[in-house]
């Protein structure tokens, strides 16, 4: 009887969603849950009435409630994050931590303003390149060496953290942000797997109201994937080794940039490899004679070009020391000139669509005539990102351009 | 003195350039129809759906008839009446007393959503957009929004200076 009881209980603690302490709808004054127009009616000609501002602390309680029912109608709003975790807020988010540049690059397209950040991972702070607005700003350290101290004197309502990438250190700062704060909710989001991001969009729009602005960015998505389909399921994939910024180091089933050579119309030459980035034999690159090489910079001892706008010379010296390779002479993607440096800020996280928009023109230059990921690059960072499209130049991102 | 003049009417244009920013009076306004045997129709426009709190002070003798929320949104106290938006781009209400000439309708807005306030602006009439073609050539001028004021005291500032110098150069 008794583990019966202990079933069941432990049964009702995974299923029922983890709901902030401060679970009482603010503006609710019969608690039902619900914020009902005439509730609000009355708060709000109360509020005027007593001619209370809005720097008063009771205000920031009906402007909590006026957001709730603007936005998810007067309800509690009850998200799943990536990780599976249903999350319940009573409230808006104003003062969360995100420790993940994707998943903060996608606030920026949907809208989100600094306003309820307060603080980040140290490396968005070290990009002001690419992240203006969050130069020099408060940092806590990053996800391998986060400071807990400053997490607890920022005093935020969330925190934002990858689900499945570098899964121990956050499942470990998770574990103990919760242990210290209860009552603040830890999302686990990724924001850079191709499967999942357009899902992961819907989850930060859901938390956010910004129902309408995600709703534009994934038919931006939806729209730039659709062009490259067209394209790339029209012929035959050609075969294709990735390597990333580290040398003979590639990828197979299972992660997000095999997944993007497939989206590409590629197929990749060390697919099967039980390892999600193994690192490989160089004959074993020779042995399977790829028609396309892409080589990812970005980091490491590649680190150049991209939104830093340095040394776009490097990106042809390093195609020309990879054609040079021993042996590779004799590969059909040197002796056909489909060597291809990639700089991974446009292929690794959000902004996979235009990396996968080069890759599919360069796999199937025969029919990527309506492909210009020039342009996309340049819309994306205007509509979504507020930043230059001047930052969108080719010559730091691609070598060569076709 | 005519320099005096001069400094003074610059100095009420900068001051208007540097108020009326912070004022944000374009956010929500007001127009005022005559609907006949002294009364008013007033009609508020809320340009994006939100939540705010409108005050509305009347001039005193007016009477409210009428106002299109529901009753859990809004409260009339003499002539002062309290306004809940919830999300409605439009909002009337209906006065009857003397509001022309005596004086002028004041209002003010708090949004709770971009936690903005502000000053009801307009008051004079515009009403060609609305239906019932109303009589302009009566219309009463309620509620004039900083801006003008600031902006015509500055200029009639300058131009006095100007005209000043000039009659004072020509003698």
């Amino acid at each position: 009887m008794t583990r019966h009881v202990a079933v069941l209980l432990a049964a009702f603690l995974i299923l029922c969603p983890v709901v902030l302490a401060d679970a009482a709808l603010p503006g609710d004054s019969n608690g039902d849950g619900v914020i009902a127009r005439e509730e609000l009616g009355r708060s709000l000609v109360s509020t005027l009435r007593s001619g209370a501002t809005l720097s008063d602390p009771s205000v920031r309680e009906l402007q909590d409630a006026s957001w709730v029912y603007l936005y998810w109608n007067g309800t509690s709003r009850t998200v799943t994050d990536s990780s599976g975790k249903m999350i319940t807020l009573t409230r808006p988010l104003h003062r969360i931590i995100v420790m993940n540049s994707e998943t903060l690059e996608t606030m920026r397209s949907l809208g989100i303003g600094k306003e309820r950040i307060v603080a980040v991972d140290k490396y968005i702070a070290q990009k002001p390149e690419f992240f203006p607005e969050f130069a020099g700003y408060p940092s806590v350290g990053s996800i391998w060496a986060t400071d807990y101290e400053k997490i607890l004197s920022h005093r935020p309502d969330a925190l934002f953290l990858y689900a499945t990438v570098c899964k121990a250190e956050c499942d470990e700062i998770e574990r103990r942000v919760t242990a210290s704060m209860p009552d603040v909710p830890v999302f686990r989001i990724d924001c850079y797997h191709p499967e999942t991001y357009l899902d992961d969009v819907a989850r930060l729009a859901a938390i956010f109201g910004k129902e309408e602005e995600g709703a534009c960015l994934v038919s931006f998505y939806r729209d730039a994937l659709s062009r490259v389909d067209t394209v790339s399921s029209s012929s035959a994939p050609p075969e294709v080794y990735l390597e990333n910024w580290n040398d003979y180091k590639t990828v197979a089933r299972g992660s997000g940039y095999h997944d993007k050579i497939t989206m590409a119309g590629g197929s990749n030459i060390f697919r099967d490899n039980p390892a999600e980035y193994p690192e490989i034999d160089p004959e074993s690159i020779i042995a399977r004679k790829p028609d396309v090489v892409i080589k990812l910079v970005g980091s490491v001892n590649y680190i150049f070009g991209g939104y830093l706008g340095k040394d776009s010379t490097r990106f042809k010296e390093v195609r020309d020391a990879i054609s040079g390779r021993p042996g590779w002479s004799t590969l059909p993607a040197v002796r056909n000139g489909r060597v291809y440096v990639l700089h991974n800020a446009i292929l690794g996280g959000p902004q996979y669509l235009i990396g996968v928009t080069y890759m599919a023109r360069w796999f199937h230059p025969e029919r990527a005539g309506d492909l210009d990921p020039v342009s996309l690059h340049r819309a994306y960072l205007e509509q979504f990102q507020r930043l230059d499209p001047e930052l969108a130049n080719p010559d730091l991102f691609v070598f060569p351009e076709r | 003195m005519k320099r005096g003049y001069l400094i003074a009417g610059i100095a009420a244009m900068v001051v208007v350039t540097i108020l009326v920013p912070g004022v944000s009076a374009g956010f929500l306004e007001r127009s005022v129809l005559p609907a006949g045997d002294s009364t008013y129709r007033i009609i508020l426009s809320i340009p994006r759906e939100t939540v705010a709190g409108i005050t509305e002070t009347l001039p005193s003798g007016m009477e409210i008839l009428e106002v299109s929320l529901p009753p859990d949104q809004y409260h009339a106290e003499e002539t002062t009446l309290y306004l809940a938006v919830i999300g409605e781009r439009e909002i009337t209400y209906v006065v009857k007393g003397p509001i022309h000439p005596a004086g002028a309708i004041h209002g003010t807005w708090t949004d709770y959503i971009a936690g903005e306030t502000g000053m009801v602006s307009g008051g004079v009439d515009n009403t060609t957009s609305h239906t019932g073609a109303p009589d302009t050539s009566g219309t009463p001028r309620a509620g004039a929004s900083l801006l003008p004021v600031l902006a015509g005291t500055g200029l009639v500032f300058a131009g006095a200076a100007l005209s000043r110098k000039r009659g004072r150069d020509e003698s």
